[in-house]
């Protein structure tokens, strides 16, 4: 079963150029059913990256631009009025598709970013007292513009840590803006992926990395890393338990993709910074970087031996 | 996670142990010889020195500097052992510590020593602010023990101060049953000879013009609790010593001898009271008039009815005592009282000899005589002041006949004198008279300012009977002798008391208020926890109806089930930790050779990304070390269930990796 997704990483690989480590990331966030924040600057291939995720896994894809004047309704659909027949009826908005593209997230107002956050949470969506799932599976990746852009509202804490995963991209390596720039991938590889996982294979795999063996003595580890952002004074609050959870499932996925089933600390170290970080708060009002001080509770805490 | 591989390099970890050290060894340096308290400083500067990686110290440079500290502290004191000495060479090498140290036990041993070297600043200072500040070194101890033991180190001084504080609350009730439960000894615990103590007091000898230097400090003498009614004010006469000879300046003791039990006076009980006693460095105890059974063990009645004990108070002494009322009735003066009590220089103060001669033969009756003296002391001109003129001979005739000014020791001298120029035995007592009211504890204070000289004169059929001749000149100085010390020494001591006269009477009552309050817990602190001996706990117990005997074999009971329990304790956990790290005993033991093979071990690394690290850097290795590695993978991460004999197989070939 692992071995099905290393062609899909390669094509990934090919789209999004140099990123091997985000596309890694991205993909065990599918995996661990959660859903991805990207965090970069317009223009550095979010988008891409949905659209590549969609097209190789085969997945309905759907884009939605968040701006500032976007409405609830337009995100989950609406009841419109059907004259011929008489009567209201649901028009299903773009989060009904399998994989959502919330592009420029904190563009739009909390009231919007807010119904697109519900129905991640509760994987359905309530229009009216009519409840309608959400289809399976359901990952939404939402890109957003650092906070200290003009024009955003940036996102809550408190559906922040619906997002499994925040990563950044980040400016492409020389060798590989050149490429770029010669226009040699983008859109002309996009149109090449393959569908290379089917549907229910996705699923299975899915369901089979929720299976991976975490034992005792790792999660004595993880407990030891929760316990270390609850006592360290550079943050304003510690990892809540929903946050260890994820840490968990995350690190799951990660050992999947690595070709094991059971989990390493390794695997914890690979996906505790993108888990971690975004739920975090620095009380340190200097400009050091959140990913930095959770990279150094790593390097801080010792992994039972 | 083992503690002992815990690093001192930790964010945080040196700067606490040396802020630990400073705050333990701060109360020392007041203390300790100039030299030691300078070399500690120093040693903790060059300390920080080192951690700011300022300077470089070789560890050869340390150990000599350590030996010629303790050659120092030999030469010094010409001893290594000792309160002084002692106390000086464990702090010089309680820093040297902290510069060499390097692992996790030196910096343990750092803070457990750090409590018994706290606790040596009692041996200095036992006042309420000593036992508040050591609480708070105590804290600060406990906060670089919570420290040196956490994987952050120094992870937010608040946290490490609510977790020491929670510590020390949990302790509480132990310590109480410690405090009053635990057999006490009858002495103290260390009972060193201090070499260099100054105390303030009353001295052996008077000399007139010696006690005006008391007069100016409102130092504590001692407290008095009387249990029951207390005596006027202006009969507190605390009686110290009994001056018998003369020689023409000064007045000595003379000749005195302890008296045998059996030949104590008889006396009738009157006022019974608890003294406090600050040391004074000399070997007389105070006592309210008359003084007949000595209040503690080694405290002898001498026969001029005075207290002494066999060694000097240099520590707090706590005594309750009896006052009586002495029935001379059976007492006869001996041949040789009589002559020592009546002896005089010859060729010294002739006018006030011969002026006691005449005024005797006018009335011819000794007490008639002492009525007639005080009389001419009230109505002739004799003042009262501490700044009297200054005589170089015939002291005496100086101030009786001639500048008629001075004070209690001028009035006392004199007057002894004339009674025996006249051939009346007559002494001088010296001590303290009067003291102050505390209303908020219910007991006196009796400050050195209090200190007084004063008379007593033996009359036939009546014996020895108090007279003081400063109260004939100035009846206001006793009968209110707190409002007259203050006026009329106020203008002698401008300067100490500018303080007080310059703020409003409002201010000043305010002020005397707190200080009363502040003198009761004082008094609280002495009497009940510093004070607390063996016969306190002794009579606490017989009130729940244990008595002295049962006591002691319950306090071994104690002893041994507390020891028991420590022991019991200590090896549970032992044995709970060796059983559960089997396996990280033997990773850990793996991972020292891989050290010793030159693999940098990095705590943060999981296994895979060490022998990654090795198939890197030391392919040599990689086989056998492949082969460890994997099996504790399996053990540790593969299965959630490992049998004992993967477990096993693991331990063999983590110990047999080489």
């Amino acid at each position: 079963m692992h071995k099905k997704l290393n062609p899909v990483l390669d094509q990934l690989n090919k789209v999004v150029l140099g990123k091997p480590h985000q596309v890694k990331l991205a993909v065990a966030c599918l995996l661990a059913k959660g859903h991805l924040l990207i965090e970069d600057l317009p223009g550095m291939g979010k988008t891409t990256l949905g659209q590549a995720i969609a097209r190789v896994f085969g997945l309905e894809f759907q884009r939605v631009q968040f701006t500032s004047d976007i409405l609830p309704g337009d995100i989950v659909g609406a009841n419109i009025y059907d004259r011929e027949k008489g009567s209201f009826e649901f028009h299903p908005g773009p989060v009904f598709s399998q994989l959502v593209l919330a592009d420029e997230i904190n563009r739009a107002t909390p009231k919007a970013q807010s119904a697109l956050l519900e129905a991640m949470e509760e994987q359905q969506v309530t229009i009216e007292g009519k409840t309608y799932p959400l289809p399976q599976p359901f990952f939404v990746i939402a890109t957003q513009n650092p906070s200290y852009q003009i024009g955003t509202y940036s996102l809550p804490e408190s559906q922040l840590d619906r997002f499994l995963f925040r990563i950044q991209l980040g400016y492409p390596e020389a060798g590989f803006e050149k490429v770029l720039l010669r226009g040699e991938s983008g859109r002309v590889q996009m149109n090449k992926i393959e569908t290379l996982l089917e549907l229910d294979e996705l699923m299975k795999i899915q369901k089979f990395v929720q299976t991976i063996t975490i034992s005792d003595h790792l999660l004595s580890y993880v407990m030891e890393l929760i316990n270390a952002t609850r006592q360290s004074p550079d943050f304003a609050h510690g990892l809540s338990p929903r946050g260890g959870l994820a840490l968990i499932g995350a690190a799951k996925a990660w050992a999947f993709l690595d070709e094991r089933d059971y989990v390493l600390p390794e695997d914890l170290q690979m996906v505790f910074v993108p888990t971690v970080a975004h739920r975090l708060q620095s009380v340190k009002t200097s400009s050091e970087k959140i990913e930095v001080l959770v990279e150094q509770i790593i390097q801080d805490t010792p992994v039972p031996a | 996670m083992n503690t002992q591989s815990l690093p001192l390099t930790r964010p945080g970890i040196i700067p606490i142990l040396i802020i630990v050290q400073a705050i333990v060894l701060s109360p020392l340096w007041f203390h300790l010889p100039a030299w030691i308290s300078a070399s500690t400083i120093a040693l903790l500067l060059t300390r920080f020195a080192v951690y700011k990686k300022a300077v470089h110290i070789p560890s050869w440079l340390i150990l000599i500097l350590a030996i010629c500290a303790l050659g120092g502290v030999f030469l010094y004191f010409r001893t290594i052992s000792g309160r002084e000495a002692g106390v000086g060479l464990i702090s010089l090498m309680y820093t040297f510590k902290l510069l060499e140290a390097k692992n996790y036990r030196d910096g343990a041993l750092i803070l457990f020593i750090s409590f018994f070297i706290l606790v040596t600043a009692f041996l200095y200072d036992e006042s309420i602010l000593m036992g508040v500040y050591l609480l708070v070194a105590m804290m600060s101890i406990l906060m670089g023990l919570i420290a040196l033991n956490s994987i952050q180190g120094v992870a937010g001084i608040r946290n490490l101060g609510k977790i020491s504080g929670i510590t020390l609350l949990q302790a509480l009730p132990i310590m109480l049953i410690l405090f009053f439960l635990f057999p006490r000894l009858s002495g103290p615990l260390w009972a060193m000879p201090s070499q260099r103590e100054s105390g303030m007091g009353i001295d052996d000898e008077m000399i007139p013009g010696s006690m005006a230097g008391l007069y100016g400090f409102d130092e504590i003498a001692f407290r008095v609790d009387f249990e029951g009614e207390a005596p006027p004010i202006n009969q507190m006469y605390w009686r110290g010593l009994a001056l018998s000879e003369f020689d023409g300046i000064a007045w000595k003791i003379g000749v005195e001898s302890p008296l045998r039990r059996d030949s104590y006076p008889k006396g009738s009980p009157t006022y019974q009271y608890r003294v406090q006693l600050e040391p004074h460095n000399r070997r007389w105890i105070f006592g309210l008039e008359d003084l007949i059974e000595p209040p503690k063990e080694k405290v002898y009645l001498f026969n001029n009815y005075t207290w002494r004990q066999s060694q000097r108070v240099t520590q707090r002494l706590l005594y309750s005592a009896q006052a009586y009322q002495i029935d001379y009735s059976d007492i006869e003066l001996s041949q040789w009282q009589r002559q020592l009590n009546t002896q005089l220089p010859e060729d010294s103060n002739e006018q006030t000899r011969e002026w006691a001669i005449e005024e005797y033969q006018k009335v011819n009756e000794p007490e008639e005589f002492v009525r007639y003296v005080l009389s001419h002391i009230r109505q002739q001109n004799y003042h009262y002041t501490l700044l009297p003129e200054v005589f170089e001979q015939n002291v005496i005739d100086g101030f009786w006949l001639d500048s008629r000014e001075g004070y209690c020791e001028h009035y006392a001298s004199a007057f002894v004198f004339i009674m025996r120029a006249a051939g009346i035995p007559a002494r001088v007592v010296t001590g303290y008279q009067g003291g102050e009211y505390n209303p908020y504890g219910d007991y006196y204070i009796i400050r050195q300012k209090d200190a007084h000289a004063w008379t007593e004169v033996w009359l036939e059929g009546e014996g020895w009977r108090r007279v003081d001749p400063t109260a004939a000149i100035h009846p206001s100085r006793v009968d209110d002798s707190l409002l007259n010390q203050t006026s009329s020494r106020d203008d002698w001591f401008t300067d100490f008391d500018s303080l007080t006269t310059t703020d409003s009477e409002l201010a000043r009552t305010f002020w005397r208020q707190i200080s009363l309050r502040w003198d009761a817990m004082q008094s609280f602190w002495n009497e009940s926890l510093m004070g607390y001996d063996k016969d306190m706990q002794f009579n606490w117990l017989s009130k729940v109806g244990i008595n002295n005997n049962q006591w002691r074999y319950l306090g071994y009971a104690l002893l041994a089930t507390i020891l028991l329990a420590g022991a019991g304790f200590g090896l549970w956990i032992l044995s709970q930790a060796k059983s559960k790290d089997k396996i990280e005993r033997a990773y850990r033991r793996f991972q020292r050779v891989l050290e010793k093979q030159g693999v940098d071990i990095r705590l943060y690394e999981g296994p895979k990304d060490l022998l990654h690290r090795i198939k890197q850097q030391h392919p040599e290795l990689y086989p056998k070390a492949e082969r460890v590695i994997k099996r504790y993978i399996s053990i540790r991460y593969q299965k959630s269930r490992v049998s004992e004999s993967n477990q096993q197989s693991f331990i063999k070939t983590a110990k047999s990796y080489h």
